[in-house]
């Protein structure tokens, strides 16, 4: 009886769930093994479809051999990590949004301290407005209007209001928000140019006041800045070998992101001095701190898969800090002789340089409110009061608690969030470069997704863009191999 | 959960039997056909017009009623039509834009040649230079809608206000930017930032037409005479790119690409650049005749004419079609092919007349003066003429390659244009790299198929001949060469010998 009871209610499970299961086989399961197989062919549209009577031929490896010897893959390959670069950048800004939503708007001193803000703030803002000869233009007046929606909404509303808020992007369509910023990045009538151009033409002002000699000074700032963001990324590393906190791995992937920028720069750097003392320091640093820890490597013996994240964190931090310090530097070699000719905001969709950031930074506006920020708010929840409690006994400082309490509890999320964000960046780029940019100029923003859709529907090269797509599967799996082999260490570290 | 389960199954199965039983093909018995067309509000009256004409025809069923409706379907872009059509489940009309050889590589058309003689609707019903395109091996493959050559659109209530009162039909290079450099200076001279320009920028969904033409004025083209080779990087094409580049950023004629998408305009039919010229931003507009579909919904359109592109030592332009073909799926072929019929029609050719949505597919209907001087609109009785002068006396149709698509070349060519505005690269070398993605792309596309291996083995074999020839100083055969306008542009140098 129970035996016959089992089977029915299997097959009234089974019912339950054919319609996913169909559809599953037909239009995921299907197509995925049909352009595995196809990967490996020469099908073409133009030549072999139902109505076409050429003969399919099997390549074997060849679409493979073709795409990785194409100088075009690897170049959107490149646009496409370029756009993950800002992929740190995005969570730390999660991160923080999440914990400004957690603070609790509604306790009494807070509201009157929002009360207060909330008078001075719309002043200080539209005096600035003024001062900075904005005058009262449509733009300005929506802009401020909207924000002032906003302040008043939080304040009375609490953090609800807020949250709601700061998801909107998740739930807009994507196009209608590229549309949206397309305005903003209008080089003429956008918001962005009318809050930058006054801001430049002050720039422009001040360099010229100050002269050539004085900002090189502040570029050499800039430099020893990264150089010391790299020293002290070492330095921690070091500090937390000789503590057994680390161990190889996480020690090699720290040390390979800190250490990427400085390739770049030997690209990137305009300035001859400023780049030969980079060089020089960045080597030295390197071979300082390598040997420092090849000296206490058999002091500092721990789990191999110790600390990693924790160290892929920091590295991938101070990696994203040394790019934009080395960027800054060449801006700041290059200001003395813009500001000459008037430095104006670019072009930010149409210029070849500008594209590509113009698009990360539109990255983080929708990243930031994302469901990281979700993630990252009920994560906080999570986060034990006792430990907090203890630790304000303790006489931590705020930073101090967050770092040492709050960050290991976030652990397990922030890996989380750090995976889903490398494979949707290596899966991005479709949706925003085809609706702006075109995947121009000259291929600036092209990334492998837009390079599938270009060959497979506008080349019709099917077989030829399956093989893109399934080496673009085998980079984004081998990604997800290491969340599974070290992302539950990680979490209990 | 088991009863909301049937419950929802039923809901969905009821809804699908409903809709499925009440389409109107359905319930009238009337066959209804899909035409994958663009968004021109002058696709509702034709469809009219077609239902009028079947019933003046005597195509109707027993109640009087046509025995065919069309429908439309304007969001078709190319990559869409061509998925649609290769997997089967395309319309039963497709447009095509200058294409009708690559829809015709895909297999997808219906051979028409025996539709035509029977509804007479053959190739000798509308221009010479439109032939190549519907013609493919000796079989129909498409009629054309309407007929486009590309010419310089002019606000003439804005050349007059920079003090230009006349253009040129017919105008050298030099000219062109003597008289682009006076207009912006004179429209902008008390302007900060720079608001008028005397052209669209090049490099929008124009580019290719506007640099072939420029090209081909030097001798140039994007493919030797069998279409084997892209050599973009032996012609004038790197000039011409420095050139553009020269007038987008010293002569300021055109505006730079950030410009062109800065101005608030609104897009809509024709998209934002036509909404500029309309404005009166531009001073001319690089389109064809269907400009005035838009122009004609203003209260005060502005008095236009029509000069042709500019020109280095020869004269031409491009024309091309929006071609109507059958799909060789489509159900309904025999019907389908009535809707072409139309297209022949003398309604059909008055009608794209009176619309202007171009001009229209039988060149005989161009000398009216309901053509020439539409008495609704005085201000463009200077333009029709010129329009069809430039399609009818110097119009060259595009050299389109068995080997490669169009697109991969437009691609190429924008890409390398590009590569020159950003500084990535010089216009030699920019030149030299899409010729030989070009070339790559050829080989590739030859590898793959046996049918254009063995046609490419002849063409090359035939290349060398013409190679020989023309280093021997001998005249070739005209029936060799099968790019259109080096046929046209070596007959005007006496290179040819034509067939007897």
């Amino acid at each position: 009886m129970n035996k016959k009871r089992n089977r029915i209610n299997t097959l009234k499970g089974l019912l339950f769930l054919s319609p996913n299961i169909i559809g599953f086989s037909i239009f995921t399961l299907f197509p995925l093994g049909f352009s595995l197989i196809m990967a490996f062919s020469n099908w073409n549209l133009s030549q072999h479809n139902m109505f076409t009577d050429e003969p399919l031929k099997w390549v074997l490896l060849q679409n493979f051999k073709d795409l990785l010897g194409s100088e075009d893959f690897w170049r959107y390959l490149g646009n496409t990590l370029f756009f993950m670069i800002g992929i740190p950048i995005s969570m730390a800004g999660s991160l923080g949004a999440a914990l400004l939503l957690n603070q609790d708007l509604k306790s009494p001193s807070k509201r009157a301290r929002s009360k207060g803000i909330l008078y001075v703030l719309p002043l200080i803002a539209f005096s600035s407005l003024l001062f900075l000869g904005f005058g009262m233009s449509i733009m300005v007046l929506i802009v401020t209007g909207i924000f002032g929606v906003i302040y008043i909404g939080g304040v009375s509303g609490g953090s609800t209001v807020y949250r709601t808020i700061f998801y909107t992007p998740n739930f807009t369509a994507g196009v209608a928000t590229f549309i949206l910023w397309k305005k903003i990045y209008n080089p003429q009538t956008g918001p962005l140019t009318t809050i930058t151009q006054p801001i430049l033409e002050g720039v422009n002002a001040v360099v010229l006041f100050l002269g050539k000699d004085t900002i090189y000074i502040f570029m050499y700032v800039v430099v020893v800045l990264a150089i010391g963001s790299l020293y002290w990324g070492l330095n921690t590393f070091l500090k937390w070998r000789s503590e057994k906190d680390l161990g190889y791995i996480g020690l090699i992937i720290g040390v390979s992101a800190l250490i990427l920028p400085s390739f770049f720069v030997l690209h990137w750097f305009s300035h001859p001095i400023a780049s030969q003392i980079m060089q020089i320091s960045v080597i030295a640093t390197i071979v300082y701190f390598v040997s420092q820890f090849i000296a206490k490597s058999s002091d500092c013996i721990c789990h191999p898969e110790k600390g990693m994240g924790n160290a892929i964190m920091l590295g991938l931090g101070i990696m994203a800090l040394q790019f934009l310090l080395i960027g800054l530097s060449n801006v700041l070699y290059k200001l003395p002789e813009m500001s000459l000719v008037g430095i104006s905001s670019p072009s930010w969709l149409t210029d070849y340089h500008w594209a590509k950031p113009s698009l990360m930074f539109m990255g983080f506006w929708a990243a930031i409110g994302s469901n990281s920020m979700l993630l990252y708010l009920a994560a906080l929840s999570n986060v034990s009061p006792e430990l907090s409690e203890a630790a304000d006994i303790d006489g931590a400082t705020k930073f101090q608690k967050f770092w040492n309490v709050t960050w290991p509890q976030l652990a397990p999320v922030t890996f989380f969030i750090f995976i889903m964000a490398v494979i949707n960046g290596m899966q991005g780029g479709f949706e925003v470069a085809k609706t702006m940019t075109g995947g121009g100029p000259a291929g600036s923003t092209t990334t492998l997704e837009y390079f599938i859709y270009e060959e497979g529907f506008a080349s019709g090269r099917l077989a030829f863009a399956s093989a893109i797509s399934w080496i673009l599967f085998a980079m984004i799996f081998a990604l997800t191999l290491f969340n599974w082999r070290f992302g539950n260490r990680y979490v209990n570290d | 959960m088991t009863r909301i389960f049937i419950i929802c199954l039923s809901i969905i199965s009821a809804g699908t039997a409903y809709i499925t039983l009440t389409r109107s093909e359905d319930l009238s018995g009337t066959p209804i056909l899909t035409w994958v067309t663009d968004p021109n509000p002058a696709r509702y009256e034709q469809i009219d017009f077609f239902h009028d004409w079947l019933i003046a025809q005597g195509h109707t069923d027993e109640n009087g009623d046509p025995i065919v409706r069309i429908q439309l379907e304007t969001g078709g872009v190319d990559n869409k039509k061509i998925i649609h059509g290769v997997s089967g489940v395309a319309g039963d009309i497709l447009d095509m834009y200058n294409e009708v050889d690559q829809f015709k590589k895909l297999g997808i058309l219906e051979d028409l040649t025996d539709y035509a003689d029977r509804y007479g609707f053959g190739p000798d019903q509308t221009y010479d230079a439109i032939k190549n395109d519907i013609v493919i091996g000796g079989k129909q493959f498409a009629f054309p809608c309407n007929v486009t050559s590309h010419a310089c659109w002019i606000n003439m209530d804005v050349m007059q206000a920079a003090g230009i009162d006349q253009l040129p039909e017919s105008w050298t290079v030099e000219a062109f930017e003597r008289i682009g450099k006076k207009f912006v200076q004179n429209m902008n001279s008390s302007n900060e930032a720079q608001n008028y320009f005397f052209m669209n920028n090049p490099g929008d969904d124009q580019f290719v037409g506007w640099i072939t033409v420029l090209m081909r004025s030097k001798g140039g083209s994007f493919y030797n005479e069998t279409m084997t080779e892209c050599i973009l990087d032996q012609g004038p094409f790197a000039e011409m790119i420095d050139l553009n580049i020269k007038w987008i950023e010293e002569d300021r004629i055109f505006p730079n690409a950030a410009e062109a998408s800065s101005f608030s305009a609104s897009g809509g039919y024709g998209g934002a650049k036509m909404s500029l010229f309309l404005e009166g931003k531009y001073g001319m507009i690089n389109l064809g005749r269907w400009l005035l579909v838009r122009m004609r919904e203003m209260e005060n359109p502005p008095k236009v004419a029509v000069s042709r592109y500019p020109y280095f030592d020869y004269e031409n332009t491009t024309i091309g079609s929006r071609c109507s073909s059958i799909y060789k799926g489509s159900k309904h072929k025999d019907l389908a092919a009535l809707f072409l019929a139309f297209l022949a029609s003398d309604k059909y050719n008055n009608q794209i007349v009176d619309c202007a949505d171009a001009l229209p597919p039988n060149p005989n209907f161009c000398s009216s003066q309901r053509f020439l001087r539409p008495s609704e609109y005085p201000n463009e009785w200077g333009a029709h003429g010129a329009a069809f002068r430039s399609a009818d006396e110097v119009a060259i149709p595009d050299a389109k390659s068995l080997f490669i698509s169009q697109q991969i070349l437009g691609r190429e060519l924008r890409t390398a244009f590009e590569k020159v505005q950003s500084k990535l690269s010089n216009s030699a070398i920019a030149s030299l790299q899409a010729a030989e993605a070009v070339n790559e792309e050829i080989k590739r596309n030859v590898s793959n198929s046996l049918r254009l291996e063995k046609k490419f083995k002849n063409a090359l074999a035939l290349q060398a001949k013409i190679d020989a020839f023309k280093k021997a100083g001998k005249k070739i055969p005209v029936d060799w060469i099968s790019n259109p306008f080096l046929k046209k542009y070596y007959r005007s140098l006496g290179m040819l010998e034509e067939t007897k």
